[in-house]
Parts: structure tokens; C-alpha cells; sequence
């Protein structure tokens, strides 16, 4: 029986090689994006181990043994901060151990040399090492001054930036509860609180489900590493989630085609498989010859897949991520999920021949030889019209109403697939216009306390000193700073008597309950400005500058029905509530006359740009530093000069590096290399969809040819006798022209619509006549394919005689 | 009487590699009114010389002519018009649409034709080849010889000048075939009907104006 099939098929040479060639190409599709998916994966991975530490989370502080921590995780690492070494008056460094694991599991890389062994060896982080001293070589002794003492030290190795991009704790307390910038060695140290790394395996919601449960008995001391999970394995879902939609887009056109071309074979054995049950065919071995001739194709197709995929595969890892990293791929996955996409697109192969045979079931041997068995079904109404062409089209039309849907389905998904595939791709592409090179962030997360409803920090400040930033805007190759006050606990207070309707409005909406403090009324959410004497003259071209010195400009929200309602002259309190050392809260207050009331919306200045809807408080700089309100910046955007030189570029990003590299939980962020990742990843899903376009307009192009060659088929020998009745070869090719016309006209139709409703639910960014556009190049597109279609039928209907056409049964 | 159908030096070959000849430089001319009959074995090639004299297959080479027109070398529009309106054929396989009623089916050609007047009445054609009965039935539920006098009632609805058939008496019990040719002779003798009848059956009619006989695609005339 299977050589059998084997002759059924190979006697339909160019119906196999279609089939082949399209089930090739459904493999090699839906098999490179994933690989190349995992591969990508994989090495977006591998960047954010080293960047932020492949650990799920960190226990500090707690009384176990690495022993206990490592039973309940998937693996855990011990480290200990020991010391402080104060390089400044504002600078510490932290200094601690960590063994083995907790290295591999942070990631935690040698620049130079190698990590301590022996007492009085150190190893240290390379902008700490810069900090302390910027000659001090690797294999050099030198003197720190530690616990009031003199200790000779020795340089071991250079210790690549890692701790200031790690996640800290909430409550972070250098020199406590961050992690070691001088490493030493773990003899010899004092026992004492000890810290783990830990980790848990699987995806990244798991990691997180069950991170938290592990740290849910140590509540104060233990934080997730929420830098890896929320920033540095972010693009895991728009890739992961892309490749699915594709490959399901593939399969699901694939399943419509692999369909059309199968019912084009079953509908062209049917009368075959009669034969040989009249000669006593069983069922059973009727189902093996359909087996056998799904094995067939498969394995053609697996074989001829094979150079495609590496094609492919090299073309998505190309397009998108350079890395080709294959050292995180867990190989045993991979080749289970190939295999089970294989074992999907086998089954529907064989689910298809399964399916014909069932029908086949249906009908007596008898019948089945009859060749018009078919026809029976055909509907009482179609009897009733009068008009033969309009009987010869519904005919036409009705004879396989299966084969139609099937066919109409794939043209549909192949469309919708595009169309889907550009909305990715130009949605996921994102629109990134603003030029800021570089944001910086002091600490990511600042907490607070209501005091007498003033909020009052309960963490000690990080910020960016006033002298760093100045040095940085001095820098040449930097154009401009924006420069974010830290300033979030300094409270403006008004009296009920001089509020003016403006800042009502603004108190009611972010202050409803009407806090006082003192008997004065608490401006709530309010943006500070700090300037200088040039931006002044920007703004006041005829004021002096000196007049302005010690006072403050208060701008409303636009919206507000009178900006210029007069608190002129009048006098706004301050307030700051702090924590001392101990426990006793100190209050300080300042007052500052009103200089001016100007309107929010009125100024392109680049300090004042975005306080339309924000209530802004504008300050001199120098007034602000002198009456203590700010120790420094909380939040930097850097611009940097248009045309920079490499020089100075990099001299900047050093700069910059180093400013962040040295503040735990801070933030760095350099926005064009975050813009890059954010394009590769556009690329990606661009590519991807090119592909997925690619391979579902070969689809359709196989899947209509099959339906158009069917159709003839099938037809033909109706055609050959209207021929021979005298009809012209002219209205024969206007009929199967038509057909065509109204199946890629409906699938235009209601591709569109399932598009457009799609569309009503789904987020976008470019307009739908944007779309539009493309999907006019897609009608476009399969009517050419349908003129070169209907210019290859009329050459074959013009070879083959009337006679012919009657006669030979394919 | 000059002829109103002619063939000179026909040759067909199916297969262009192997170059075995079907039909064998046949020549040969039809007056009008004349029947000719054509006998042969099985596989000689007949089905294939009636329909390139019935304009439904392109010879190899040669030329056909019906009234002095190349049939082959005019357009697809003329040819289609000959075929509609002066020619009939009656395959062998008789090829009814079955989607169609035997009554669709016998007025199927009048689709084609420009000329709507028809000459025969449907009703009684179908009554003179008794199968009246059966107008408003789907071709499968008729027997063999009742389709194939549909087959014959298809082509003889538009008066043709010329009627091919294949085998057209191939399914008939002798009673049945005896009214038919009766019918053909009438329509050869009172509207001049020429008639180009494949058949093995010798003595169909009793006097056809030319009996051929083929063998191996040569056409010899006893
Ligand atoms: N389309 C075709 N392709 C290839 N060979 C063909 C084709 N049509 C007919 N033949 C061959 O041409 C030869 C003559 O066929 P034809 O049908 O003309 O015979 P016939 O005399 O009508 O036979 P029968 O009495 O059985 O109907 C046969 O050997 C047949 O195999
Ligand atoms: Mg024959």
C-alpha cells in the first residue's frame, strides 16, 4: 500500500513539488523564529545578567546558613558588607566580601588582576578605585586610612562597575545594606549579619511569584532584583509574544493552504480510491496509503526545509541582534519545541487526509465511481433560475463551496497577516523624537513620611552635588542640563487671604481636604525652577536680575481661568520638615516675596518648557543653595551638542558613567543606546514580519494557482462542452475571471473589515489611512498576481483542444 | 453538388516525441446531404478524425474545410459560430451536464447561438426520440440509451447542416436504434442533413453515400 501511494503521488509531479516546497516553507518559517527568537533571547539575557545580576533577590541581614538559603532556591550566593572606607566628605565606599557563587551569580566580572585570597588584599570597583586614587596599579601596596588606622593594602584586581546599576533596597543605608565596592577576601571576617544572593529558575513571572513568597517571612530584610526582572528582561515578552503571533499566523494560513492544495489531491483520488475498494480495498488500507503519502510529503518538505531555515534563521539574528549567543540556550527545550511544531504542521496533513477518507466513508463504492456524485447536493433554488449564465456562475461557484471558503480563508489570513506584520512593525518601531542623550536619576525611589501633612524623607538623600553639575555643564560637547531640584520636602504654605481663585483650583484638586499647616493653606505637587542670571535675562529682557535676587516667580497651571490674578509683592512661607540622627524632627521655614505671576503656557523657554499643567515655583539658584532649601539634583536630562566629536563623546559618557556609577539605586540611562535596543527590537519584529509577508504571499501565490488550476480542472470538462455547443473561448475566460474577481474581491472585503474592527480595539500610533496605504499595495498586488494568472490560463485553454478537453480525466 | 466539407492531408499525433500518427494523411469530401459512414476497430483513430472534422480538435496538420473556409485558420469567434449553428456532435461519451435537466441539457446550445428561431420544438424532438417523459429529470437518473438520444436531441436542436456522431446508436437495443436512424435518414432526405456517423455496427444504414473503413489511422473506402 505505501508503494501505492507512492505512485499516486509521484504521478501529480507538479502538484507535489507545490505541496512540498509550501509545507517547506511553513517549516523553515515557523522553526527559524524560533530559534532565532530563542537565540535573541538568549542574548538579551546575557546582557542583563551583566548589567544587573542574574540573582531573582537579595536577603539581607539574616540569621541562616547558605545551606538553608540554597534549599529553598534554585541557587544562592553568600556575601557580607564588613566596612566602610570614606574617600570624602561625601563619599564612601563599601567593603565586603562575596564568595564563589554570589560572584558567578552577580555576574561580577575582573577588569584586571584577580579577586583577593589573603588578608590586606583588595579588589575594587574601577570607579571607587578611580575615586580613591586613579594611579594605584594592580600588584601595588598602598595606605588606606580604615578604623582610624593606617593598613597596608594590596590591589589585586579591578572590579568592572556593577553595584551603583544593581537594585538596592528601598531603605538603602550605605555601607549597611548595598553591596561591597572593595572586595576583600572571605578569611578573616568578623562573623556577623550575612547577606545572600539568591535565585529562582523559570520565566519571569514565576521568578517574581515565587520570589516574593520566598522573601514573605523576611519582610524587612530582603528585596526582589527588580532591575533584572523590569528592566534588563523587558523585550522577552514583545519578542516572545511576536514570534508566537507569527508563527501562529504561519500555521494558521499554512493549516488554509495545506487544505486547498490536499483537497485539490483527495477530490483527484477520490475516484481512484472507488477503484480500489470495488477491487476490494479495505478502509484500513485505504488509511495507509493516505499515511503513507503524509510521510512522504512530510519528509520532502522536512529535507527541503533545511536550507531555508538557515537562510532565514541567519537573516532574522542579522537583521536585528548581532550577538548570536548560544550558550543560554537550553538545547533539550529547543529541540522539543521544534519538534512539537513539526508534529503540529504533520498533523495537519495527516488530520487532513484522515478528514477526506471520513467523507469518503460517506458514500457507497457505487456511487463514488459515479462522477457526478457531487452534484446532488447542489441546491433546489440554483434549479430554479432561469438564466443560464446566472446558473452557470452559481455553479461555478457552488460546486465546492469548501474549496471556496478554504481558499477565500488563506487569501483573507495572508492579507491580514501583512497588514498585521507592517502595524507591528511600524508600531513597535515607536516614536522616539525628543534629543536628550542621557537621563540621570539620584535614587530611583525616595520615601516618605506625612508629618503634620507635610511629607518628610525618611531615607538619606541621594542627589547629584551642585559642584558635579556644574563641572558636567561646563563640559564641552554638553549643550544644556535639565536639572530636577531636590527639592520634594520643601512645602510652599499660603494664607486664606491673599490664595487667589488659581491656586484655589489648584488645592482643590490636589489638596480636597484643605490641610493647613500653621494656619496657612499647603500648596500641594509643585514644580520647582532654579535659575541663573542668563536665564533670567531670557525671561525678563528688561528687569534687573538683582531686584529678582531672593524672591520667587510663580507660574500657574495654564488652564486656570486668571493668571494674573496679583499676588505681586505679597509673601509665600516654606517649610521642611527632617530627621535628624536620632529621632527629634526638625523644622525649617523660609519666606519669599512674589517677584511676578506669569502664565504657564506662554514660554518656549528650555528651562520652563512642560509647565502647562503644573504649578511652578521659579527660584534663583543661588538664593536656593544659600538658604539651604536643596542639597543637590535629584534628576538629570543631558543634552549633548549636535555635532560631537568621538573625543568628546566618549569623555561625556565616562563623565557620566562615573557620576551614576558611584550612587546605588540610581539610575543611567543612555537614551540613545536605550533608542538602539528599542530600534534592534523593531527590527526584529520587522523582520519577522517580512517574513511572515514573504511566506504567506508565497502561500497565496501556491494556494491560488492550486484553486485556479483546480477550478479549470474540475470545470473543465463542463467548458469543453459549451465549447463544443458553439460558446467562444472568450466568454469561457470571462466566466473563470470573473470567479476569481468576486473570491479576492470578498477576501479583500473581509479582510478589510476584520482589520479595521482589530483596529477599533487595538492601540495605535499611525492613523488607519496610513494603513490603508499598504493595503491598497496588497490589492494591488493580488490583482497583478490575478492578471498573470488569468494571462497563463487563456495560453493553456488556447492549447488544449475541445476534444481534449472532453476527454482526458485527470 | 459541391462539397460542403473537406479534409486534405490530415494528420494528428498525440504524443510529439514518439511521433505515432493517430490519424494518417487523411483526405476526403462530404457533399451536402451525403451520409458517410465510418467502421473500424477499436483504437484505429475515428473518435479522433470526427472531431477534427467536427472543429473540436486542432489537426497536427492538414487542413479542414467547411464551405470553402479553412476552419481551422479562422478566428475563435467564427469557429465557435460554426460550431454552434451549422455543426452537431454527438460524443461518444455523450458529456451531458448533469447539474442540468435533460430538457436544460437539449436547450443548452441555443445559449451559444445567435440564430434563436430553432427549427425543432424541444417537446417534439423529444417525443420523436422518445424520451418526452424524461424532460424535467437530471441526466443520471436515465438509463444509457436514454441519454444518449439526449445526446442526440442536444445536437439536432439547432437544425444543423451537419450532424457528427460518434457511436450514436452504441447503447441501443435494436427497436430503439431502428427509430433513430429513421429519424436521421428523414432529416437527411427532407432538410438535407449530412450525416458523418462513427459506428461498428455494418449494416446501420442501408445506403450511406460512402462507407469507410479505418485501420491504424488510414481511412480506405470499400
Ligand atoms: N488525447 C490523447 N492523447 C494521447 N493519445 C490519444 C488521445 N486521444 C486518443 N489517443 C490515442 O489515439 C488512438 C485513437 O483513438 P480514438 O479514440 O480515435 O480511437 P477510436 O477509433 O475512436 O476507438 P473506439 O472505437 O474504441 O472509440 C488510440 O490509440 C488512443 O490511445
Ligand atoms: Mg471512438
Amino acid at each position: 500500500m505505501f508503494h501505492f501511494g507512492q505512485k499516486l503521488l509521484f504521478a501529480r509531479k507538479r502538484w507535489l513539488f507545490l505541496a512540498t516546497f509550501s509545507i517547506a516553507i511553513i517549516m523553515a518559517s515557523t522553526i527559524s523564529i524560533f530559534t532565532s527568537s530563542e537565540a535573541i533571547k538568549a542574548s538579551l539575557q546575557e546582557n542583563a545578567y551583566q548589567l544587573y545580576g542574574e540573582h531573582s533577590g537579595v536577603l539581607i541581614g539574616i540569621d541562616a546558613t547558605k545551606e538553608e538559603v540554597s534549599a529553598k532556591t534554585d541557587g544562592a550566593g553568600q556575601y557580607q558588607i564588613v566596612n566602610q572606607y570614606e574617600i570624602d566628605v561625601n563619599k564612601t565606599a563599601t567593603i565586603g566580601w562575596m564568595d564563589k557563587d554570589a560572584l558567578q551569580l552577580g555576574h561580577i566580572d575582573l577588569l584586571e588582576g584577580s579577586f583577593p585570597i589573603d588578608e590586606n588584599e583588595v579588589a575594587i570597583e574601577s570607579s571607587y578605585l578611580y575615586l580613591i586614587d586613579p594611579n594605584w596599579k594592580v600588584g601595588e601596596e598602598k595606605s588606606l586610612h580604615l578604623n582610624n588606622q593606617d593598613v597596608n593594602v594590596l590591589l589585586t584586581g579591578i572590579v568592572r562597575d556593577y553595584s551603583a546599576k544593581w537594585s538596592v533596597p528601598y531603605d538603602l543605608d550605605i555601607g549597611r545594606n548595598d553591596f561591597p565596592n572593595i572586595f576583600i577576601s572571605q578569611k578573616h571576617v568578623d562573623r556577623g549579619e550575612t547577606n545572600f544572593l539568591f535565585k529562582f529558575n523559570g520565566n519571569k513571572n514565576k521568578v517574581e511569584k515565587r520570589s516574593r513568597e520566598f522573601l514573605e517571612p523576611y519582610t524587612m530584610s530582603g528585596f526582589i532584583n527588580q532591575k533584572l526582572l523590569f528592566e534588563g528582561l523587558i523585550d522577552f515578552n514583545t519578542i516572545s509574544t511576536s514570534a508566537f503571533i507569527f508563527q501562529t499566523l504561519i500555521i494558521i494560513t499554512s493549516i488554509c493552504c495545506v487544505f486547498t492544495l490536499f483537497s485539490y489531491l483527495h477530490s483527484n483520488q477520490r475516484k481512484n480510491i472507488a477503484v480500489l475498494r470495488s477491487v476490494g480495498a479495505k478502509k484500513e488500507d485505504i488509511f495507509r496509503i493516505y499515511i503513507s503519502q503524509s510521510i512522504i510529503i512530510f519528509f520532502f518538505s522536512l529535507l527541503l526545509s533545511l536550507p531555508l531555515q538557515v537562510i532565514f534563521y541567519h537573516g532574522i539574528i542579522k537583521s536585528s541582534f548581532i550577538q548570536n549567543n548560544f550558550s543560554g540556550i537550553n538545547i533539550v527545550f529547543m529541540i522539543t519545541v521544534i519538534t512539537i511544531w513539526l508534529a503540529i504542521i504533520f498533523f495537519i496533513i495527516l488530520g487532513n487526509s484522515i478528514y477526506s477518507i471520513r467523507k469518503i466513508d460517506q458514500y457507497s463504492t457505487n456511487e463514488l465511481r459515479r462522477e457526478d456524485f457531487q452534484i446532488k447536493h447542489l441546491k433546489g433554488w440554483i434549479a430554479k433560475i432561469k438564466s443560464f449564465a446566472i446558473t452557470q456562475f452559481a455553479l461555478q461557484i457552488l460546486e465546492y463551496p469548501k474549496k471556496v471558503i478554504l481558499a477565500l480563508s488563506t487569501v483573507v489570513f495572508s492579507i491580514l497577516m501583512v497588514l498585521f506584520s507592517i502595524y507591528l512593525q511600524n508600531e513597535s518601531a515607536g516614536i522616539w523624537e525628543a534629543d536628550e542623550d542621557y537621563f540621570l536619576s539620584a535614587s530611583e525611589f525616595t520615601m516618605m513620611d506625612q508629618v503634620e501633612h507635610l511629607d518628610m524623607l525618611i531615607n538619606k538623600a541621594s542627589f547629584f552635588s551642585r559642584e558635579d553639575v556644574e563641572k558636567l555643564e561646563k563640559t564641552s560637547g554638553i549643550s544644556y542640563i535639565n536639572k530636577t531640584p531636590f527639592m520634594m520636602d520643601i512645602h510652599p504654605l499660603i494664607s486664606s487671604n491673599i490664595v487667589t481663585p488659581a491656586i484655589q483650583d489648584w488645592i482643590r484638586q490636589f489638596n480636597p481636604e484643605k490641610h493647613k499647616y500653621h494656619k496657612q493653606l499647603i500648596i500641594p505637587h509643585v514644580k520647582y525652577v532654579l535659575i541663573n542670571e542668563q536665564n533670567f535675562n531670557e525671561l525678563y529682557v528688561n528687569n534687573d536680575y538683582q531686584d529678582f535676587k531672593g524672591k520667587i516667580i510663580i507660574s500657574p497651571p495654564s488652564e486656570s481661568r486668571n493668571p494674573n490674578d496679583s499676588l505681586i509683592g505679597e509673601h509665600l512661607s516654606f517649610v521642611r520638615k527632617s530627621q535628624g540622627s536620632g529621632e527629634e524632627i526638625t523644622t525649617q521655614e523660609w519666606t519669599f516675596e512674589v517677584y511676578d505671576v506669569i502664565s504657564g503656557n506662554n514660554s518656549n523657554l528650555a528651562f520652563l518648557t512642560d509647565q502647562s499643567n503644573a504649578l511652578t515655583i521659579i527660584m534663583d539658584e543661588q538664593t536656593a543653595f544659600d538658604h539651604n532649601l536643596l542639597p543637590g539634583y535629584l534628576e538629570l536630562t543631558i543634552f549633548t551638542d549636535d555635532a560631537l566629536s568621538n573625543k568628546d563623546a566618549k569623555h561625556i559618557d565616562e563623565l557620566i558613567q562615573r557620576m551614576s556609577s558611584l550612587m546605588p539605586g540610581s539610575l543611567y540611562q543612555n537614551l540613545n543606546d536605550f533608542r538602539e535596543e528599542d530600534t534592534k527590537i523593531s527590527f526584529y519584529v520587522g523582520y519577522l514580519g517580512k517574513l511572515a509577508y514573504a511566506v504567506s504571499i508565497t502561500l497565496t501565490v501556491i494556494s491560488i494557482i492550486v484553486i485556479f488550476f483546480s477550478k479549470y480542472q474540475s470545470q473543465k470538462r463542463r467548458w469543453g462542452i459549451y465549447l463544443s455547443l458553439g460558446m467562444t473561448r472568450k466568454q469561457v475566460f470571462q466566466y473563470l475571471i470573473l470567479e476569481m474577481i468576486i473570491y479576492i474581491g470578498s477576501a479583500i472585503v473581509i479582510s478589510l473589515s476584520i482589520f479595521l474592527i482589530a483596529m477599533k480595539f487595538l492601540e495605535h500610533l499611525y492613523p488607519i489611512p496610513f494603513y490603508l496605504k499598504y493595503y491598497c499595495f496588497v490589492i494591488l498586488f493580488l490583482y497583478t498576481l490575478l492578471l498573470i494568472g488569468s494571462i497563463v490560463l487563456n495560453k493553456v485553454m488556447k492549447r488544449q483542444s475541445i476534444f481534449s478537453m472532453i476527454r482526458v480525466e485527470d | 453538388m459541391r462539397s460542403i466539407l473537406k479534409a486534405n492531408q490530415l494528420i494528428k499525433t498525440y504524443d510529439r516525441n514518439s511521433n505515432h500518427e493517430v490519424v494518417k494523411s487523411i483526405t476526403l469530401s462530404v457533399k451536402e446531404g451525403d451520409i458517410h459512414v465510418i467502421q473500424g476497430r477499436s483504437g484505429s483513430g475515428k473518435s479522433t478524425l470526427l472531431s477534427m472534422l467536427g472543429g473540436m480538435e486542432t489537426p497536427t496538420s492538414g487542413k479542414v474545410y467547411y464551405k470553402d473556409a479553412s476552419f481551422y485558420d479562422l478566428t475563435e469567434e467564427q469557429q465557435a459560430n460554426i460550431r454552434g449553428e451549422a455543426f452537431g456532435f454527438v460524443f461518444q461519451s455523450l458529456n451531458l451536464i448533469p447539474e442540468f435537466t435533460v430538457l436544460e441539457n437539449i436547450e443548452l446550445p441555443l445559449q451559444f447561438i445567435n440564430n434563436k428561431n430553432k427549427k425543432w420544438d424541444t417537446e417534439e424532438l423529444a417525443r420523436v426520440l422518445e424520451i418526452e417523459k424524461h424532460l424535467q429529470k437530471k441526466p443520471y437518473a436515465l438509463s444509457g440509451g436514454e441519454q444518449q438520444r439526449v445526446a442526440l436531441a442536444r445536437a439536432l436542436i439547432t437544425s444543423p447542416k451537419i450532424l457528427f456522431a460518434d457511436e450514436p446508436t452504441g447503447n441501443l437495443d435494436p427497436s430503439t436504434t431502428k427509430v433513430i436512424i429513421e429519424l436521421l435518414t428523414g432529416l437527411n432526405q427532407n432538410q438535407g442533413l449530412t450525416l458523418i456517423v462513427v459506428t461498428h455496427e455494418k449494416e446501420l444504414f442501408q445506403h450511406p453515400h460512402r462507407l469507410y473503413v479505418m485501420q491504424n489511422g488510414r481511412l480506405k473506402e470499400s
